[in-house]
């Protein structure tokens, strides 16, 4: 009887033993396996729509953290709140910015996420039966891996050269190049098979992909100081052809959610937008009341533009670069004459004329003007159209504008880079 | 264990016997002992006393009777002509025979042992009145660091046994809690660091626990496998004892506040530069004619415990039961907190035959209560923090129930704590069912199974209009944590001749765990004030269930020699879920050997030096990862423009990841002095972990922030001592005097290849917490001040003073440079008991050396000015140190002589740029506390004989009631980052520690 108790329990025992083998145990039960992901073209979608939601919202997101850094060293934003210690050292700018720094850490780890990923994307979608469905899953991660190629390359005076352990690094020129090729590629492959209506109705529906990619590439040729390229392609885009980042209630307008809404991050600098001297936009721009309000508390004038509402879109481009892209082409070239004429349709636009409410709505420009006043001129009327929209660093660079302008010039590599990757290099001085 | 074999074999019968018999009772409260063995020396007769402690012998006049009883004193009495024989047991005090509970509940003589173990007894625990257990080791353990995280209402606590061995973070590095030989969770479900969560060893009743005994290296642990590769605290509950049904009562009413707080200035009231503005500032004008306050003194209230427990036990020769009900509640020091906790238990032993005996029992528990939001950048006592000294804080509401703010930028911390907050209820069940079966005199076989579940119910609460939640959010978390525990272990012990006998032990285990956290997250509330989770917006709704099998298989071969020489032998094979099949199996062994010197020497007898053991082990442990740490995952997105997507994690884990391993050495003794008057402890550990499992930063650009990989070797140094003396031992006096002293350093000998550092906290402009090789656990890297580093120039290491004649700083966070370690250089305890009578009299200091924190809101009290410190303004200071005439390439250093102002930019900068860290943000933590003090009567028994009532007592204790330490803040014991994090030496966010006097009564009847 006794005896019987022991065997009862050895047969317990035998009976957990037996029950507790199963092989992949260890793995996750809440995640998806990397390579069923990979594997399906569901998987891949769901990598693809992943990563406009990487880039465009959150407090980490490349889009948020673009307009922050840049805001602040190009005089575009005014600190909120000092406790916000990353925010404060780009305020302050110069030494104080360090390789701490989480705005600039967030805008480096997450650029190289989105490439890592796009390139997965790329690589598996040739592998998909359906050309059509693989031809969209190219074109649409290309644009953000385009996105993070030029963020990368905006901030830093080199970049990695790809993705991989202890990879090298190239210079930013090349950084655009790389953008641009990227992009070149996603156009041949649409070009050779269309995007499936299938794939489009899987992923943001307000994403215009082939017109974004040529308005990246007009971008990013421009900032490559390719003009007669930046020209060419800002001539393929379709004026009417609009893309947005769109949020809903549950993936908020970061600029709203984290800044506007909290009045604790940051609020315009003033009313001219931080431009001083000749750059103060003029007394009748009506950009400025579009990217500005008065509010209730200190410091009194809050943001507006396209964060002044949480379920607010956001522009991938403004229809009023491409046209300043086509300007500043010109006047490079010099063609002094079709640049004013570029110019012009940019300072006489009407709020109610501009699909996004964007517009000056000033007299026209008449008179002449030398290729150096132009290029001030445009540069002046880029800072007001494309405010906020973390580009301003560029341009003040392209123009010539004095280190003294703006806190930072590039940024130092976040220490995570430095301490883990040999070929990261130096920091820049300013 | 060993006395097994020391009975029961065959018996003889002699000439001459005559029949001895008699009572044998517990000097403790005079009642029978049953199952007292009584022996007669030199020869295997051995009989038992029965419930009423009563035995029966037959023996000559000549035999010398053996009384023992686990925990007692055993006495040997010649027989001579008495025929009744009645004996009085005192319970072991320093006493050579004394058992302590080992691995698997398995009682063992302490002689035996080859490692280092410490017990701590009821009365020790229930003297400090301290609802949660772990508080009540603070200064009584050695080698043993306890950081509550905080006064707040149920605050948890963190323990830790020597040093840490996982380099990783969030690694646990707490010891396994056991009870009855059975595992419990002592997890501190910490999901952010907003709330001081309770620890879940707090749910046991203090009052339940007969004893606790901490095993402190792998050797003692290892027969729990890789759980306890931490150490292990395994607790003993009370259980019945034969003999009449015993009722006890105890209940107790404290007072707590917060004692320790940081000095403010009330010179210059709210305002800038000097002049008044409503801001957060406190650099206004000259304070004239108005009313200051302090808000640290307005805001903390009295807080109180009350704690009632009520026991009752007993039993017959066959079974005995031990039911106890407890009940605590607390109203926090800061308004709007409470914790509550009620506790049910239940146990019992059945002995169904001579062979067969049942035991099990069930506890059950509820606690919870509400937990004011505290935290780094926004809550409680942030706010309090920015509080200036010339509003009064208690007027915080407009007629309309509104916040009443001077500054929109912060918010009044009652009004804070009143709107943001954490509710939590815990039910939970901890039971478990055991048989021992007796095959043979030398053979048992013993089984247990165990079940720990619990639920915790938590809603997080921030009402629409905060800074942190101007729209309103709740969370409404179910936190389930089951874990079932199977131990099999046969037992054969036998005596081989006169002086050896051989223990060996063979079993089985299988640990179940699985657990789910079931969050939905609401924002943007409907309706203000409406506190609940149907009255958002917008949800979010995570899940993250956890699931964990371990099965070990052990052997443990205890060989010993005359009593005198013991060698020990473990092997344990465990089987873990959590690593990959072709890793999950690992074998670790373990060996040690101890040595009663003084029994070869013959000092057994010795008026001075009666007792000296040498020990030494060797032990090897592994552990294993956490769940789901292996492999490369995509996590689905929420429904994002209408689709979904997903995203991949930034994390990564090895393939081939490896368990961690402790291969830990370990050299002590035990020495007793003037008849056991006196004891020393003494050990020496080294411990190296090796194989570590840790997530690795690595660079951005190969897509991961995260490796999850197996490198690295950390070492802990420790070196222990106990002592404790007995000065009077007088019928009507006894004075007790106890003493620890430990000492741990941790080393790191290697990091991952390609790791340069791995940090133990997110990283501030300011300061970092990081580990590198060469460098100890908790060293703090800061900004160090530009000093001359010349050694020819007569300036060397004097401050180089900028062309404003401030001191200035590399400007960089430099890694070379070390300023300062979280963990002391050491830390003890004294404490002494005194009876006079019917009085007895305690008391503990507690010590800690060195042990440097960074007390986070002090830059709150530099910025905005209202800190002590800053009272010092508006004056010009020549800054001792030089400056440079020269250039930067060829410095030319005079003295300086250029004055500097202090003023609001001054302070505002020296956190960040002015002032380095090297001697601002530091403060030495050193302090010497008055851990306890108690005074208890014991009513004279002549007083009581006519009532049902055996015995009661009156006591009035004292916790924390003095501290001196060199820092200026609040309590720096209180951790900033909760029980659950390894972050030590951050302080000052959450709630203070409290100094607390309790008033209590206790009553047997």
């Amino acid at each position: 009887m006794k005896k019987l108790y022991i065997y009862k329990i050895t047969l317990v025992a035998s009976l957990i033993l037996a029950s507790t083998s199963c092989k992949k145990e260890y793995k996750d039960p809440n995640a998806a396996l990397a390579t069923d992901v990979l594997n399906s073209s569901r998987g891949l979608t769901g990598i693809a729509v992943g990563l406009q939601k990487l880039y465009s919202s959150s407090r980490t997101g490349v889009y948020f953290n673009s307009v922050e850094a840049n805001g602040f060293v190009t005089n575009e934003l005014l600190l909120s709140n000092a406790g916000n210690i990353p925010e404060l050292q780009l305020f302050t700018g110069g030494n104080s910015v360090d390789g701490t720094n989480t705005v600039l850490g967030n805008i480096w780890s997450v650029s190289n996420k989105i490439i890592f990923d796009a390139d997965n994307v790329i690589t598996n979608a040739a592998n998909l039966a359906d050309k059509n469905y693989a031809a969209g899953l190219i074109a649409y991660t290309s644009v953000f891996k385009a996105l993070a190629i030029g963020n990368l390359s905006q901030y830093w005076e080199k970049i990695p050269a790809g993705i991989g352990h202890n990879v090298g690094f190239v210079t930013r020129l090349e950084g655009f190049n790389k953008a641009i090729s990227v992009i070149d590629n996603a156009l041949a492959v649409i070009a050779a098979s269309q995007p499936s209506v299938s794939f489009k109705a899987s992923v943001p529906k307000n994403l215009n992909v082939k017109n974004t990619l040529l308005a990246l590439k007009a971008r990013y040729a421009l900032f490559a100081g390719n003009y007669p390229l930046a020209l060419a392609t800002a001539d393929l885009v379709d004026p009417a052809g609009y893309s947005t980042f769109d949020f809903d209630t549950n993936t908020f307008n970061p600029i709203y959610d984290i800044a506007t809404s909290t009045n604790n991050v940051f609020q315009p600098s003033n009313i001219a937008l931080g431009q001083t001297g000749a750059f103060v936009p003029d007394a009748a721009d009506q950009r400025v009341s579009f990217y500005t309000q008065p509010i209730a508390l200190a410091p009194f004038l809050g943001i507006k533009g396209f964060g002044s509402a949480l379920t607010q879109s956001i522009p991938v481009f403004l229809p009023g670069e491409i046209t300043l892209i086509k300007a500043e082409a010109y006047a490079r070239q010099p063609d002094l004459t079709n640049a004013l004429i570029e110019l012009n349709k940019v300072v006489t636009k009407t709020p109610s004329s501009d699909h996004f409410g964007v517009g000056a709505a000033l007299p026209q420009l008449t008179g002449t003007y030398t290729q150096a006043q132009l290029l001030d001129l445009i540069y002046k009327h880029r800072c007001i159209e494309l405010y906020m929209s973390g580009l301003k660093i560029e341009d003040m660079r392209r123009f010539g504008r004095p280190n003294s302008e703006r806190k930072r010039n590039f940024f130092p590599y976040p220490f995570t880079e430095r301490d883990n990757n040999p070929n990261t290099p130096s920091d820049p001085a300013f | 264990m060993l006395l097994w074999g020391t009975f029961m074999l065959a018996t003889q019968a002699l000439a001459q016997q005559i029949s001895v018999s008699g009572k044998v009772t517990s000097s403790d409260d005079l009642m029978p002992i049953p199952g007292v063995s009584v022996k007669i020396k030199g020869s295997s007769t051995v009989v038992q006393t029965n419930t009423n402690g009563i035995y029966s012998i037959k023996a000559t006049s000549s035999d010398v009777l053996v009384f023992s009883y686990i925990g007692m004193v055993a006495q040997e009495i010649v027989v001579g002509s008495n025929s009744n024989l009645n004996v009085v047991l005192k319970p072991t005090a320093n006493n050579l025979n004394e058992v302590v509970v080992t691995a698997l509940g398995v009682k063992q003589q302490k002689r035996a042992l080859g490692y280092a173990t410490q017990e701590i007894k009821a009365a020790d625990i229930a003297n400090t009145n301290q609802s949660n257990v772990i508080n009540a080791l603070k200064g009584k353990a050695s080698g043993v660091q306890i950081t509550s995280a905080g006064g707040a209402a149920g605050s948890g606590s963190r323990i830790q046994i020597r040093g840490i061995n996982s380099l990783n973070p969030s690694a646990n590095n707490q010891p396994l809690f056991v009870v009855d030989g059975i595992p419990i969770s002592n997890n501190t479900d910490q999901l952010n660091d907003n709330f001081q969560n309770t620890n879940r060893a707090a749910d046991i009743n203090p009052d339940d626990i007969e004893t606790m005994t901490i095993l402190k290296g792998p050797a003692a642990s290892v027969l729990y496998g890789l759980r306890a590769a931490n150490g292990a605290v395994i607790i003993t509950t009370k259980s019945g004892k034969g003999g009449k049904p015993a009722f006890s009562f105890k209940s107790s009413y404290s007072f707590d506040d917060v004692a320790t707080k940081p000095a403010i200035q009330t010179a210059y009231g709210n305002g800038n530069n000097g002049a008044y503005v409503p801001t957060v500032n406190t650099w206004g004008p000259k304070i004239e004619g108005i009313p200051t306050y302090n808000p640290y003194d307005l805001f903390f209230k009295t807080g109180h415990q009350a704690q009632n427990s009520f026991t009752f036990s007993g039993g017959n020769e066959s079974a005995t039961y031990f039911t106890s009900i407890a009940n605590s509640t607390q109203d926090g020091v800061v308004p709007n907190s409470d914790y509550g906790k009620t506790s049910i238990k239940l146990a019992g032993t059945l002995k169904a035959s001579d062979k067969l005996k049942f035991e099990g029992s069930a506890n059950y528990i509820n606690s919870g209560g509400k937990n004011p939001r505290t935290g780094v950048s926004s809550g409680t006592i942030y706010y309090l923090m920015r509080s200036t000294n010339t509003v009064d804080p208690r007027d915080y509401l407009n007629p309309d129930g509104s916040e009443k703010t001077y500054n929109a930028s912060i918010q009044n911390p009652f009004y804070f704590t009143e709107n943001a907050y954490l509710r939590d209820n815990v039910n939970r069940l901890i039971g478990n069912l055991g048989v021992e079966y007796k095959a043979t005199d030398w053979l048992t076989f013993n089984y247990k199974a165990g079940l720990d579940h619990y639920t915790d119910f938590r809603q997080v609460y921030n009402e629409v209009g905060l800074l942190i939640s101007p729209l309103g959010s709740m969370t409404e978390q179910r936190i389930s944590y089951n874990e079932i525990n199977s131990n099999f272990f046969a037992r054969a012990s036998k005596q081989f001749g006169d002086k050896w006998n051989v223990n060996f032990l063979v079993g089985h285990s299988f640990t179940h765990i699985n657990g789910t956290n079931l969050s939905l997250n609401g924002t943007q509330a409907v309706v203000p004030n409406v506190e609940s989770i149907n009255n958002y917006n917008v949800y979010n709704p995570t899940t993250f269930p956890t699931k964990k099998n371990i099965i070990g298989v052990f052997g443990d071969l205890t060989v010993s020699y005359d009593n005198t020489v013991f060698m020990n032998v473990t092997g344990r094979n465990d089987w873990s879920s959590t690593l990959p099949p072709k890793n999950r199996s690992f074998f670790y062994p373990s060996t040690s050997l101890s040595y009663v010197f003084t029994e070869t020497l013959g000092l057994k007898d010795n008026p001075i030096f009666n007792y000296g053991k040498l020990r030494a082990s060797y032990a090897e442990v592994g552990k294993d990862a956490d769940p789901y740490q292996i492999g490369e995952y995509y996590s689905t997105l929420q429904a994002f423009s209408g689709v979904s997507g997903v995203r991949r994690d930034i994390k990564v884990g090895s393939e081939s990841l490896r368990p961690e391993r402790t291969k830990g050495l370990e050299f002590g003794g035990e020495f007793h002095f003037l008849k056991n008057r006196i004891t020393l402890d003494a050990n020496y550990a080294i411990l190296n972990s090796i194989d570590q499992i840790v997530p690795v930063p690595i660079s951005y650009a190969s897509g991961f922030d995260i490796f999850v990989t197996n490198a690295g070797k950390i070492r802990n140094n420790s070196l222990e001592f106990l002592l404790t003396a007995n000065v009077i031992n007088t019928p009507e006096f006894k004075w007790d005097i106890n003493a620890n002293w430990s000492q741990t350093k941790g080393r790191v000998l290697s990091m991952p290849p390609g790791v340069s550092e791995i940090q133990f906290n997110p990283e501030t402009p300011w300061v970092k917490q990081i580990i590198k090789t060469g460098g100890r656990p908790g060293d703090w890297y800061g900004w160090p001040y530009l000093r001359v580093s010349d050694p020819s120039s007569p300036y060397n290491g004097q401050l180089i003073l900028d062309a404003n004649g401030y001191p200035s700083t590399t400007q960089q966070l430099s890694d070379n440079f070390l300023v300062g370690n979280a963990y002391p250089d050491w830390v003890g305890g004294i404490g002494s008991t005194l009876n006079y009578k019917g009085f007895t009299f305690s008391f503990l200091f507690s010590f800690k050396k060195g042990g440097d924190v960074f007390d986070i809101p002090k830059t709150q009290r530099y910025t905005t000015g209202i800190g002590a410190e800053t009272q010092m303004r508006n004056e010009m200071v020549i800054f001792k140190g030089v400056k440079n005439t020269g250039t930067a390439a060829n410095p030319v250093y005079v003295p300086n002589d250029k004055a500097a102002l202090i003023d609001q930019s001054f302070y505002n900068n020296s956190f960040a740029y002015r002032l380095s860290t090297e001697n601002n943000g530091f403060q030495d933590a050193s302090w010497v506390r008055l851990q306890n003090v108690s005074l208890a009567y014991e009513l004279p028994k002549k007083w009581l004989n006519k009532t049902f009532i055996k015995s009661a007592s009156l006591s009035v204790t004292g916790n924390n009631l003095w501290l001196s330490t060199p820092f200026n803040g609040f309590d720096p014991e209180a951790s900033a980052y909760g029980a659950g994090s390894n972050s030590v030496g951050y302080v000052g966010t959450g709630i203070p520690s409290t100094r607390s006097v309790y008033v209590g009564v206790n009553v047997n009847f």
